[in-house]
């Protein structure tokens, strides 16, 4: 991706929350405050959504709940993308469903690399993290 | 033998306590949507792992991105957690509310409440 630079005067207060930020992500400060700065534009463009810091990264979610956008769109697919069939199963209005696919459908990529990581998460991939973790096989419906 | 008590994750729908309830089986289910007014809506996943601790909540979810690491992360500092049933998303649909309810089913059967103490299951 092409990038520019962009130098800007912030207070002084500012600038040390960015670099304790940024030690916290283990970035430098250039790239922590880039990546809040394209976090914020998303925000303002998608107010529905947040970021939050998980384990495996930042990650987008449905503001105020623990719902992921990956999978939403996720759920969202296994319905053919009924947004009334995938709001009744999230308990969800449907104008946050479709807040949430229209955020995964302006970063795909990003939701793509999200579901295949989820995906690569099955018992194979996981044992090794969790070592006690067994495998039981669910009745066929 | 007493039986666990199943704690859904918030992607996974309330229908599926309905399900189990169908089934005619005498199990405690909950959602994280319902329980509580739903308070728990939008908790971190410490906090949620925390939760179900404290009330002996075995907790269902197809999260199989940050809770893993976070239990890893755990058992490393020597913090117990009240069992975690991992949910496929390979294997099985979120849609598939039956299969979900019979794969719980079975386990409750199998497992009472006491095995259930730090015990993490992968449901495929």
């Amino acid at each position: 991706m092409a990038t520019g630079v962009v130098s800007m005067r912030v207070p002084e207060d500012a600038k040390n929350r960015l670099e304790r930020f940024s030690r916290y992500l283990g970035k430098k400060p250039s790239e922590a405050g880039a990546m809040l700065l394209e976090e914020g534009l998303r925000r303002a463009e998608h107010p529905y959504i947040d970021f939050r810091n998980t384990r495996i990264g930042r990650q987008a979610y449905l503001k105020g709940s623990r719902l992921a956008v990956w999978y939403i769109y996720q759920v969202a697919s296994d319905y053919n993308f009924s947004i009334s069939q995938t709001s009744e199963h999230l308990h969800l209005s449907e104008s946050k469903v479709k807040a949430a696919l229209h955020y995964a459908g302006s970063y795909p990529k990003e939701i793509e690399i999200a579901m295949a990581d989820n995906a690569a998460g099955e018992y194979e991939a996981l044992k090794g993290l969790l070592p006690d973790l067994t495998p039981v096989d669910a009745p066929k419906a | 033998m007493m039986k666990p008590v199943f704690f859904l994750d918030e992607h996974l729908s309330p229908a599926i306590c309905d399900v189990v309830a169908a089934l005619g089986e005498d199990i405690q289910i909950h959602s994280i949507l319902t329980y509580q007014q739903g308070d728990l809506r939008g908790e971190s996943d410490e906090e949620v792992l925390l939760f179900c601790r404290k009330n002996n909540f075995v907790l269902v979810t197809a999260d199989l991105n940050t809770i893993p690491p976070l239990l890893k992360d755990w058992h490393d500092i020597g913090n117990t957690h009240a069992g975690v049933v991992f949910i496929s998303n390979k294997s099985i649909r979120a849609s598939d509310h039956v299969r979900i309810a019979k794969g719980l089913v079975q386990l409750a059967r199998e497992n009472s409440a006491r095995h259930w103490s730090d015990c993490v299951v992968f449901l495929r």
